[in-house]
């Protein structure tokens, strides 16, 4: 096998074993149709789903805009942050401790105070996902600042750069890769937690009809979504990966 | 093209007082230890002033200070009689020990950011970095990456960045300290002769005896921390310095009296 093909053969093989397993679960009876639907039947089901007009395409829809807008009011937040925190010794000694520790709390308890404040539609599920999204971006931007080469800085220094020209040409480039994947980590996270609390409370996206289909017994739907999931999710990595190549080209200039 | 702005600056300075940086009963510390005290000294336009010393003994931080990176705690550094009061782009360039090269940066665009910084256009900054990694003898690397070249190379890198600039006024801390003897020597010599014909002034850091006499118009002796001055030596050995000078009996004589003071300010302590 030349290694050309190897990849390709090595997904197409792996991802029909687990169909093979799944249909061989199903078929014999070993699991309950009503514990888990058969490949076919979820296949049908989303061929079903898909025809029948823009019930897929709007929770999608939903669910991207949400991540989407907590992802975008996380990072405003959390980079800017990160940076300006990471680049002074006391004010890391002040908020790394912090952020740690409130990063490793079950924000999602928050939930009902948000849905009771800001309201059970989309906002309360855009402020917990930007809560999840948060914590992973600032406490990666401002380790990768804290790290910066301080002699970098110095001979930056020593050729006049003034504090925005070492911020841009020095600094960003430096934390650049860290600040990407703390992002990609945080957008992850925020996907999840949109997800769940649609599947808490709501009336639209991806997580409400997890629900829907789960509570209605509806088996083949629920693993129809489930599908629909996990698709949603590679897609955005792929969108986000696609921007990083764009930004990458904006901050290696 | 540099060479011959070099030559219009020097030409100038040769009418200016004596004195270009004067150090001040210079007092440095790093939290509570103290670095050096009471250094007074000055350095003439045009000329190649080494600091010796032992190792930790402060040469770097004094270094750092004429650069105006670090505030004296007590004394004063000045430039043309004006304090020197933090980094002084358009007059003094930096080579630091560890080069500071920008990783992502290619060898013209390293050199570049200097010009950068400074606000100048993009071609001219363009024009101006490959002339000067010319200048240092890597015309044919410009495109290359910090990691893709040897050491040597790198060196010429941040020294072409220093020389880019055009300030009179070379600072530089330890740079060929990462290198094997023989390119040490190569690069020391094309850059002895570089800077002569560009009538630069430079102070120079390093540990090498013999580096520090071929290189030097005076060496500065320091005594361990906190670093004073133990003495301060004239090389009149004749410009241009050519290797051969290094094989002559004054030249060894230099040495020599270089390492008796060092050994001296070691078992002064």
């Amino acid at each position: 096998m030349t290694s050309t093909w190897r990849r390709p053969v090595l997904y197409v093989g792996t991802i029909g074993f687990v169909l093979a397993v799944w249909e061989l679960l199903s078929v014999t009876g070993m699991v309950q149709p009503l514990l888990l639907a058969s490949p076919g039947d979820t296949w049908d089901r989303l061929v079903l789903l898909t025809g029948q007009g823009d019930t897929v395409r709007s929770a999608v829809e939903v669910t991207l805009r949400e991540t989407g807008t907590a992802f975008l009011i996380a990072t405003a937040v959390a980079v800017p942050f990160g940076v300006l925190a990471g680049a002074s010794r006391t004010a890391r000694a002040a908020y790394e401790p912090l952020l740690t520790s409130f990063s490793a709390l079950p924000l999602v308890v928050l939930y009902p105070v948000l849905a009771a404040t800001i309201g059970i539609g989309s906002g309360s599920k855009i402020a917990l996902a930007a809560l999840y999204t948060f914590f992973p971006i600032v406490i990666g931007t401002l380790r990768a600042t804290a790290n910066v080469d301080v002699g970098l800085l110095a001979a930056a220094r020593t050729m006049g750069a003034t504090r925005s020209q070492q911020t841009l040409s020095v600094v960003s480039p430096t934390v650049f890769p860290a600040v990407l994947s703390s992002m990609r980590v945080g957008l992850g996270l925020g996907l999840v937690t949109t997800i769940a609390a649609e599947f808490i409370s709501g009336a639209e996206g991806v997580g409400y009809q997890l629900g829907v289909t789960s509570q209605g017994l509806d088996t083949p739907g629920l693993f129809a979504w489930i599908v629909i999931a996990c698709a949603l999710t590679v897609v955005v990595n792929v969108i986000f990966t696609l921007c990083t190549i764009v930004a990458r080209k904006g901050v290696y200039r | 093209m540099i060479v011959v702005d070099r030559n219009e600056t020097a030409s100038v300075h040769t009418d200016e007082p004596p004195a270009r940086l004067n150090v001040r009963d210079v007092t440095l510390s790093y939290g509570s230890t103290v670095a050096a005290k009471d250094l007074t000294f000055d350095i003439r336009p045009a000329e190649f002033l080494s600091l010796i010393g032992p190792s930790g003994c402060g040469k770097s931080t004094a270094l750092r200070a004429m650069g105006g990176l670090l505030t004296p705690d007590r004394g004063e550094v000045t430039l043309d009689g004006t304090p020197i009061g933090g980094p002084r782009p358009g007059d003094i360039s930096f080579v630091f020990q560890d080069l500071a090269l920008y990783p992502w940066r290619t060898a013209v665009r390293n050199v570049e950011i200097a010009l950068q910084f400074a606000g100048i256009g993009r071609a001219e900054r363009r024009d101006r970095s490959r002339a000067a990694l010319a200048a240092v003898g890597l015309g044919d690397v410009p495109d290359k990456f910090p990691h893709e070249l040897s050491g040597g190379m790198k060196q010429r890198v941040a020294i072409a960045r220093a020389l880019v600039s055009e300030a009179p006024m070379l600072l530089l801390d330890e740079p060929f300290a990462a290198l094997d003897e023989l390119s040490r020597f190569r690069i020391g010599e094309q850059l002895v002769r570089l800077l002569e014909e560009q009538g630069k002034t430079v102070v120079f850091v390093t540990h090498n005896l013999s580096e520090a006499v071929f290189l030097s118009d005076r060496v500065l002796v320091m005594t361990p921390r906190p670093a004073t001055i133990k003495e301060i030596v004239t090389v009149d050995l004749e410009r241009p310095r050519r290797p051969e000078l290094m094989r002559t009996p004054r030249f060894h004589e230099l040495t020599d009296r270089l390492s008796a003071l060092l050994l001296e300010t070691e078992g002064g302590t």
